[in-house]
């Protein structure tokens, strides 16, 4: 006859939530948004004294979005601890933002001009070195310079 | 009647005149003008102006805003967006003469500010003082703004 071992050992229940521990977010946390001020670096956003002015309105566990004032990155940011003059964050997410607009300085190739060339010839790209025209007859702008930069020859200058 | 042909000879005229407010009349006896025989006849290009889906075309793939406004005056915009920096800049610093005028095309909307006009906020959400625009020239306003903002932001690192 074979007897089976009984564990005498006594375990917790694995744990689970109870109705205190489940509140509603905006009860007890909050989401900021902050503006940094033009210049402010991504290291910059996680020292101390940046914060140090609203670091009391902070509570461990809020979230914080910030935004650059000159519209080049956005930022969330978790709180882990706050209080006067000081703050702990942890950095979720950081993205830098692209310009809205293609300027002639980042977007469109050297050596090439978008103008608008009349009723006839619409919006028209043309290669200033020799004049030759690449792009006729495009429909605005913006379109005209995705069609520049879509075309074979500036393809191939890069 | 060939409606790409309209359309290319309405934004001929925007960019023309930049920003044209007149009646309704005198803007289709320009575009009859400018497409001579081309022209579908007036009567035409009435209907063609007014309805609204050829408005929206305009706005949304030719860079031309083309509305009515609430006293009744038709608007032929030219909203290409600048792309010269400091042709940005300079616009950005200087405020119309009347409080009552489209920071980007300039028409005077008079007693009907708060009907065709609506206020720039900036990223604060805050309304920029003295700055009103009409929503369709609010787009090619924001980009302008976009733009000095990111060169400053390039080329202060």
């Amino acid at each position: 006859m074979t007897t089976t071992a009984v564990g005498t050992e006594r375990r917790p229940p694995a744990p689970s939530l109870t109705t205190q521990d489940f509140r509603l977010m905006e009860s007890v946390n909050n989401h900021f948004r902050a503006v940094a001020p033009r210049g402010t670096t991504r290291e910059r956003c996680l020292e101390n004294s940046f914060w140090s002015v609203v670091s009391t309105s902070v509570r461990p566990y809020d979230m914080i979005t910030v935004i650059g004032a000159d519209r080049s990155f956005h930022a969330t940011y978790l709180v882990l601890e706050a209080g006067l003059g000081y703050v702990s964050l942890i950095e979720l997410s950081w993205t830098p933002l692209p310009a809205l607009l293609a300027t002639p300085d980042d977007r469109l190739p050297p050596n090439f001009s978008i103008y608008y060339g009349g009723v006839d010839d619409g919006w028209t790209a043309k290669r200033n070195s020799d004049g030759v025209v690449i792009v006729k007859n495009a429909k605005s702008q913006q379109d005209c310079l995705a069609q520049l930069l879509d075309h074979n020859s500036v393809k191939q200058a890069r | 009647m060939d409606n790409e042909l309209i359309l290319r000879h309405l934004q001929g005229l925007a960019i023309h005149f930049v920003s044209y407010s007149g009646p309704l009349p005198a803007l289709v006896e320009f575009a009859h003008h400018s497409l001579a025989a081309a022209s579908p006849g007036k009567e035409a290009l009435d209907l063609f102006i007014r309805k609204e889906t050829n408005q929206r075309e305009l706005s949304d793939h030719w860079e031309t805003a083309l509305w009515q406004s609430a006293n009744g005056l038709y608007h032929l915009v030219c909203i290409t967006p600048e792309l010269d920096v400091e042709v940005a800049r300079r616009r950005l610093a200087q405020f119309p003469t009347a409080p009552s005028q489209c920071r980007w095309c300039l028409a005077d909307a008079k007693s009907h500010v708060d009907r065709d006009l609506v206020k720039e906020t900036d990223i604060h959400g805050h309304p920029v003082h003295r700055s009103l625009l009409h929503r369709n020239c609010m787009r090619p306003w924001l980009l302008m703004r976009d733009l000095v903002e990111h060169f400053d932001a390039r080329n202060s690192k």
